[in-house]
């Protein structure tokens, strides 16, 4: 169970000094990376972790926690300002968002948004304290096998994370797990794949990599199509809601807080689901399901919140298991390991006020963006009319330093510029990225812990089919698989199927 | 190795569909318009051919089977490579065979390979939603070059006098043609960078030969 204690004093070492300055950019950086079409959060996230490298652990993590709810948050902006959402999780916030502008109530539209991401995320956050501590203490007593058999049910759900094609979801994932082979053997020590290049002994970075492919790759992306979004103009006003407006959101509420808990949770599906079906949810219950669409202010409160509302499921697993749930937990993941806190149950042995203060700063996250975005919602509404041909150059910079700032090393720099050119073409001809990068965290866990359940059975395989959590969790990770797959061709048929008829209704 | 890849995968965006023979014809000052010798070429003459900047809203889908295709003539060289490196490792006693996870793997790509081969070829490729223009393409390409460029020179010449072109030619490979402003950007933010790098998170940034 969650220590009191240890949470409170947590919240006292977060709200305060250093630590509250970093929650307060991260979270004022985070709703202006959210609120900009064409950069998502995980992008934010990679961008900003080289900045964290000279701060304490706990100060760069309550910051990227900042950033992470507050660009979540800030998708919303955008799509009620200009039916574009800023992030791809804020895409349902559009339905009955913009119709609000259009009929000149942006601002209170803004305000409902705001608030209601922070009683999602804030409610998440609070279950993700009390849930925690519970799951990783069952975790104590998994051993190597149960390790290998996590990560393969994290590999598994990989394919989940297809896009649209379950083969190229494979192939980028295998070449995650391949890349993760580079360097030197965990257990033999002889060296794999370095083609006799002494930098690649070491591996492949993992940090500069993850920059170049979430980051870099968005960024020549944003080059391919400097996009004209229309100029803001609206004036904003009534922003803070009222009570009336609050209670005619509580409904939304009660159903895009637990659905987006139990989204978060699943691995692999993200933000986006959760603000969809807690919009679907929310719309059918009403008793007026034919006005959604229109400007209904339940609408926005239930696809921001169910949106904001996944962030604390999708940490879940990333902090007890150390399995990433999705891109953007992976790069926190990776952010936590910069500062030497690896994730896992072990974090909950060795360092439980760490723990408890990344909870609090999880909590305080979701609150300290509910105050800036009230405050300064003109300001971030302006903000979407920056200039990307400035926008785009400050973000290979600072993509492109931020990895040299790692290791002080060029070949750092070489690896991000190489990975955000592959990365694009990646997303450019509809490989999934994001599997490339968790099968280059599984991949490690994956085979050490395989050879180390190997050497502890001397040799003995069936070693993974007498332990009942390893069964369990192997037979998960194989139905997981099967699912995924036949879902995805399902998809697949659909959209020929589609296409085949609108090409003969032509 | 970087130019080398550069190279191949910008062949790869020359050369798959699209047709980009006119790529340096961008425009000035960040507009981009319809390109009539293009619209004559589509052999449709259409009088109101849509903009770079509408990718998506009115082209038609684009397949990607050359694509898929020549991925796995890339990827099959790359499947037998790793099989055969993974079976001349030193085995291990009582841990295994350390080439039993890389042969798998290696196997996992070949099947997947196969497979998204074998979708290309029964035409059965996924769709992109509309074509790029030649003017899109090449700016990528433009600024994957400078790109190169500037990681291979910033260990000579140091972080800032290798930044402050870059950024310069940036803007100009974005269509910016205010001068003032371009260059007050591109003086302004390696200085920024590195006030708040070197002197404010102590992480030293390349100081080069010239320093």
């Amino acid at each position: 169970m969650v220590d009191l204690n240890l949470l409170l004093q947590g919240f006292g070492t977060v709200l305060y000094g250093y630590n509250l300055i970093a929650l307060l950019l991260g979270s004022f950086f985070g709703i202006i990376i959210g609120a900009i079409p064409g950069l998502t959060a995980t992008m934010g996230i990679a961008l900003l972790v080289p900045f964290t490298f000279g701060m304490t652990p706990i100060t760069g993590i309550v910051m990227l926690l900042g950033i992470y709810t507050g660009a979540i948050y800030g998708g919303g902006i955008a799509s009620i300002l200009i039916k574009t959402p800023g992030t791809p999780a804020a895409a349902a916030t559009v339905f009955d968002g913009y119709p609000m502008a259009q009929k000149g109530l942006a601002g209170k539209a803004i305000g409902i948004a705001t608030v209601s991401s922070g009683v999602g995320g804030t409610f998440t956050a609070i279950c993700l304290a009390f849930f925690a501590p519970i799951l990783a203490k069952f975790a104590l007593r998994f051993s190597a096998p149960e390790y290998f058999a996590l990560a393969c049910f994290g590999l598994s759900v990989t394919i989940t994370l297809s896009g649209r094609s379950p083969a190229k979801g494979f192939i980028s994932g295998t070449l995650g797990l391949l890349i993760a082979m580079v360097g030197l053997d965990p257990m033999g020590g002889f060296q794999r794949f370095t083609f006799g290049f002494p930098e690649l002994t070491g591996g492949i970075s993992f940090v500069p990599m993850l920059i170049g492919l979430f980051a870099l790759s968005e960024g020549f992306r944003q080059v391919e199509v400097i996009l004209t979004a229309p100029r803001v103009n609206a004036v904003l006003k009534d922003i803070v809601p009222t009570l009336k407006d609050l209670k005619e959101c509580a409904g939304a509420y009660l159903r895009a807080c637990p659905i987006g808990l139990i989204v978060g949770i699943t691995p692999a599906i993200g933000a986006d689901t959760s603000a969809f079906l807690s919009y679907a949810e929310t719309k059918r219950a009403s008793k007026h399901p034919e006005k959604f669409g229109t400007g209904v202010p339940a609408g926005v409160a239930a696809a921001q919140c169910g949106e904001n509302a996944s962030t604390g499921g999708d940490v879940l697993p990333m902090i007890t298991l150390g399995i990433p749930g999705d891109a953007a937990t992976a790069v926190l993941m990776g952010a936590l390991t910069i500062h030497n806190l690896q994730p896992g149950p072990m974090l909950f042995q060795n360092h439980p006020e760490v723990v408890h203060q990344i909870f609090s700063g999880m909590i305080a996250a979701n609150v300290v963006f509910v105050i800036l975005g009230l405050f300064f919602a003109r300001f971030f509404a302006r903000v979407i009319n920056i200039d990307r041909k400035y926008l785009v150059p400050l973000i290979f910079i600072c993509c492109l330093v931020g990895s040299y700032a790692i290791n002080n090393v060029m070949y750092d720099l070489i690896t991000c510029a190489a990975f955000g050119f592959i990365g694009y073409l990646m997303l450019r001809y509809d490989f999934p990225v994001a599997p490339m990068v968790l099968a280059q965290i599984l991949g490690g866990m994956m085979e050490s812990n395989f050879r180390r359940a190997l050497a502890m059975s001397r040799g003995d395989a069936t070693v993974f089919l007498t332990r009942p959590i390893t069964v369990v969790i192997l037979a998960l990770a194989i139905f997981t698989t099967v699912m995924a797959i036949r879902r995805q061709r399902q998809a697949l048929k659909m959209e020929e199927e589609l296409a085949r008829r609108t090409a003969e209704a032509q | 190795m970087l130019c080398g890849l550069c190279v191949l995968c910008g062949s790869i965006l020359i050369f798959l569909p699209g047709g980009y023979g006119d790529f340096l014809n961008f425009r000035r000052n960040g507009e981009i318009e319809d390109n009539p010798g293009r619209a004559g070429r589509a052999g449709g003459g259409e009088s109101a051919r849509p903009s770079a900047w509408k990718i998506g809203m009115a082209m038609p889908p684009v397949s990607l089977k050359k694509v898929d295709i020549l991925v796995a003539i890339l990827l099959f060289p790359v499947c037998t490579y790793v099989f055969y490196e993974a079976g001349s490792w030193p085995r291990l006693p009582d841990l295994g065979n350390p080439g039993w996870i890389p042969s798998g793997v290696s196997l996992c790509l070949l099947i997947a390979t196969i497979m998204m081969l074998a979708r290309a070829l029964r035409g059965r490729s996924l769709t992109l939603p509309g074509r790029l223009e030649g003017v899109d393409r090449a700016r990528v390409l433009w600024v994957a070059a400078i790109t190169v460029g500037y990681v291979a020179v910033m260990g000579y010449l140091g972080f800032i006098a290798s930044t402050i072109p870059y950024l310069a030619g940036f803007g100009i490979a974005l269509g910016e043609r205010r001068w003032a402003r371009l260059g007050f950007f591109s003086v302004a933010v390696p200085l920024a960078i590195y006030l708040v790098f070197d002197a404010t998170l102590n992480v030293p940034l390349p100081r080069g030969w010239l320093r």
